[in-house]
């Protein structure tokens, strides 16, 4: 059976391919039109996936589409009726929304692959999510929670996943409006960042704060006794078409908004007590953003925990744009509420296209068995022929030259010789990895225990604000060195950088830059069956640096997506302070080297 | 008695750029939102153009177009990140960006002409908008945005000359036919401008319309079925497990 998934309408549109139960493909449309966030309907996303698998569209069994489009319209308009007469503005954005694009979806779809309606089907949001989650994970029986900003009428939901029955339960909701992501995103809009982008700022300037608003926020998303929560939606305006969904009750409480421009002075790679004295206004954001941060992990924690007592399964799957909190998930796994803990390397909905097709296959034909293949690198893989082939016809590139030709063994050399010199190596090699995180084959590395490397980043590579850390990828073997026997470091959930996890202070210079300032990181746990090459590179590092891991942040520059041809990383790297480019066994450095 | 026109520095200067000249500073003046938009719009316009760039690389053979392709993709490139920075450094909040659907230009019926036509279609997107940032250059805007255009505008002079030697390249000397597609892709593009127009104009239609539906069904409706608008809890999980069920 081959089934298309398909993302779109809202942000992170993606396509993913699904043949007899397996995911052969799975890509964000970003990847390929170098638009962050990339809503629109993936149509390259879509054609890369039927060329991987050699399929034309009309060889499909089905498409699912990862939401309800008529169940979402219905659920904006009644939500603007309901605040008849001041909704106006709302009412005119949602009419015109499903004029030009929600009713037409699968008219949209058949036109676009070229197949009869017929094919198409709607597979419910929170579904996909819950679906993605469970279906990649190594689980036959889980409970699954799936926390989003709001899909069709839904904003989380609890459900059970049982293989041998073929069949994924609901067992509770959350209705729209009371979301957590919604608000989550409302305070990371309070404290200047982007909406839908800016949520891992919110989380990284927690770490700067103290939680002194903790009691107000508290008032704002309240554990209702029964495993739900609600929210008190008169601090929000959620259909408000701008960055800012907040009332004047909210900066009543909490203050006026921060200046998008205003540069917040932390740094993650200074030791608290070395922390520059900053104003009480600007302290004021961090303690605000602290505040939300605990609120969101008591919020989850007090979830997990009921789920756990109304299930009774050991395991929990989660999916969901929360879910891309590495923060809470770590104190998720770390709580021992559930005895396993699996989230999916795309929990967002840049993953609800290959949820849709997962779901899909496995109501109709299910097999009951846990794919022990799931991998991670379902995207595009490419040669670099066409960069050697131009490099040297290119004026701007007169000062790079090609150090090693299609020879990976000696790459790795290569490129571990110049990290454990200081140099910034941008790494890219085989597909393309599913969802934000870089997981190593298109990433940005560096020796984690040089911090002037790593501000270079910040500054010269990546454009990026000092308060925010950077992950780091750990050879498998080199696990228990770095974060002891903590439990969250060894779930599945820290396998891709889902979870954050603190290091052990013996090692903890030796990965100074790429550790937060309250001492955890992401880890990436590369495994030598997922990823050999970078397996084989972090194995080089080591025996000239003595630990078995790299600092890894994705190879794209401030509010571009991850790149993902060879082309596009000798575009990235001309234009930015990056050091060595290694292209699958292709390295090129730049002349001061 | 006419007007002087060439005594305020307007003679021979097309309607269109005569309105850029004239109310863009007065639009961006008391509208910052509309500024902010505009600077937007120009960053995105720039990576649009680098992108159709690098589409095109990845389908053409001949390694030195390829490189042609790559630098001005490159440099249209660095024009929207400077545009985003001169954004960033005036708003104090994020921009509500809306990504646009990108369109390939390169035909995709690999004919031997689709290259050309592209070509083409870069060529007089290069002109134009070249002609458009000497207008944004010299009207009465910020120091900075016109600084930025004025540097830009020099890149963009390189792009069009690029271009069309690549399309004499391709067209050999067949001046007549680059002439005709050229016009061809002129003419396109002043209908992708007059489209542009009328949907804004339907846009502004429909928002009446709706509007006296908002305020003429969604009064009665209203009173009928508030209670019913919002479905309770157990509601709403039981309506998603009769999808479920029902597949």
């Amino acid at each position: 059976m081959k089934i298309l998934g398909l993302s779109s309408n809202y942000h992170d549109a993606s396509a993913a391919l699904v043949v007899d139960g397996k995911l052969i493909a799975a890509a964000a449309e970003e990847r390929f039109t170098l638009q962050k966030h990339d809503p629109n309907f993936p149509v390259l996303a879509a054609e890369f996936c039927l060329k991987r698998a050699g399929l034309s569209a009309e060889e499909l069994d089905c498409i699912a589409y990862h939401e309800n489009p008529n169940e979402k319209f219905s659920r904006t308009l009644s939500s603007s009726f309901a605040r008849f007469p001041f909704s106006l503005p709302t009412f005119l954005k949602s009419m015109r929304e499903a004029i030009t694009g929600g009713f037409w979806v699968r008219n949209r779809i058949s036109a676009a692959l070229d197949v009869h309606p017929n094919k198409i089907i709607y597979v419910p949001h929170h579904c996909s999510h819950a679906a993605h989650s469970f279906l990649t994970s190594p689980f036959d029986e889980a409970a699954i929670m799936t926390l989003d900003a709001a899909g069709e009428w839904m904003c989380s939901g609890f459900f059970t996943g049982h293989r041998r029955q073929k069949k994924i339960l609901p067992v509770g909701i959350v209705p729209f409006p009371h979301s957590l992501g919604l608000v989550y995103s409302a305070f990371t809009g309070f404290l200047g960042f982007k909406v839908n982008d800016g949520e891992c700022s919110t989380m990284a300037l927690a770490a700067f704060g103290q939680p002194r608003f903790a009691a107000e926020i508290r008032k704002i998303i309240r554990l209702t006794g029964d495993g739900g929560y609600e929210i008190d939606v008169s601090y929000f305006d959620f259909t408000r078409d701008d960055s800012l969904p907040i009332t004047r009750k909210f900066t009543g409480i909490f203050g006026e908004p921060r200046a998008h421009s205003e540069v917040l002075p932390f740094d993650c790679l200074k030791d608290p007590a070395a922390q520059p004295a900053v104003p009480t206004e600007v302290q004021r954001y961090a303690d605000i953003a602290a505040s939300i941060q605990l609120v969101l992990e008591e919020t989850i924690l007090s979830l997990a925990a009921s789920l756990r007592s109304s299930t009774g399964l050991p395991k929990l799957c989660l999916s969901g744009g929360v879910a891309l909190n590495c923060v809470a998930v770590g104190k998720l796994a770390d709580s021992g509420i559930f005895d396993e803990l699996y989230v999916p390397p795309d929990p967002g909905d840049g993953g609800g296209a290959a949820g849709a097709a997962l779901f899909q296959h496995f109501r109709a034909a299910g097999s009951g068995e846990p794919d022990q293949d799931f991998s991670p690198y379902q995207g595009e893989s490419y040669d670099e022929e066409d960069v050697l082939a131009i490099l040297p016809l290119l004026p701007s590139a007169g000062h790079v030259k090609v150090a090693v030709k299609r020879d990976f063994d000696a790459a790795v050399v290569f490129a571990a010789e110049a990290l454990a010199g200081g140099k910034i190596v941008g790494w890219l090699q085989d597909r393309f990895e599913a969802g934000p995180r870089a997981l190593g084959n298109r990433s940005i590395l560096a020796d984690p225990s040089n911090v002037a490397t790593a501000r270079r980043i910040s500054a010269r590579v990546k454009r990026r604000a000092s308060f925010r850390p950077y992950a780091c990828s750990v050879a498998s073997d080199e696990l228990e060195r770095v974060f002891g026997r903590r439990k969250s470091a060894h779930s599945l959930a820290a396998r891709w950088m889902q979870s954050s996890s603190e290091v052990d202070g013996s090692v903890r210079a030796q990965l100074r830059a790429a550790i937060h300032v309250d001492g955890t990181t992401r880890p990436h746990v590369c495994t030598e069956e997922l990823n050999p090459r970078l397996h084989r590179l972090l194995g080089e590092f080591k025996a000239r640096k003595g630990l078995g891991a790299l600092l890894n942040t994705s190879f794209n520059e401030s509010g571009m997506p991850i790149v993902a041809s060879p082309v596009n990383a000798l575009l990235m790297f001309l234009r930015t302070d990056m050091d060595v480019l290694v292209l699958n066994g292709t390295v090129l450095v730049k002349e001061e080297i | 008695m006419g007007i002087n026109w060439r005594r305020w520095g307007i003679a021979g200067t097309r309607p269109r750029h005569l309105l850029i000249r004239l109310l863009t500073p007065l639009i961006w003046q008391f509208s910052e939102k509309r500024k902010f938009a505009a600077l937007q719009e120009f960053s995105d316009t720039e990576l649009d153009s680098g992108w159709q760039s690098l589409y095109t690389l990845d389908r053409v053979s001949s390694p030195a177009t390829k490189a042609e392709l790559f630098q001005h993709s490159l440099e249209e490139f660095y024009h929207a990140r400077m545009f985003a920075d001169l954004l960033a450094s005036y708003s104090n909040a994020p921009l509500n960006r809306v990504a646009f659907a990108r369109e390939c230009i390169l035909r995709k019926d690999n004919s031997p002409d689709a290259l050309l036509e592209f070509l083409a279609q870069v060529y007089v997107g290069e002109s134009e908008i070249n002609e458009d940032f000497l207008v944004y250059a010299e009207a009465n805007l910020d120091l900075p945005i016109r600084e930025l255009f004025q540097r830009i505008k020099k890149d963009e002079e390189g792009h069009e000359e690029v271009s069309w030697a690549m399309m004499l390249g391709y067209a050999g000397a067949d001046a007549g036919r680059l002439r005709r597609l050229i016009f061809r892709k002129r003419l396109a593009h002043a209908w992708k401008r007059y489209v542009s127009f009328t949907q804004v104009l339907g846009n502004f239609m429909l928002s009446v319309q709706l509007t006296l539906v908002y305020f003429l069904i969604g009064a009665p409706f209203v009173a009928l079925f508030r209670r019913r608008l919002v479905l309770s809890r157990q509601e709403q999980l039981e309506i998603l497990r009769r999808q479920l069920e029902q597949g």
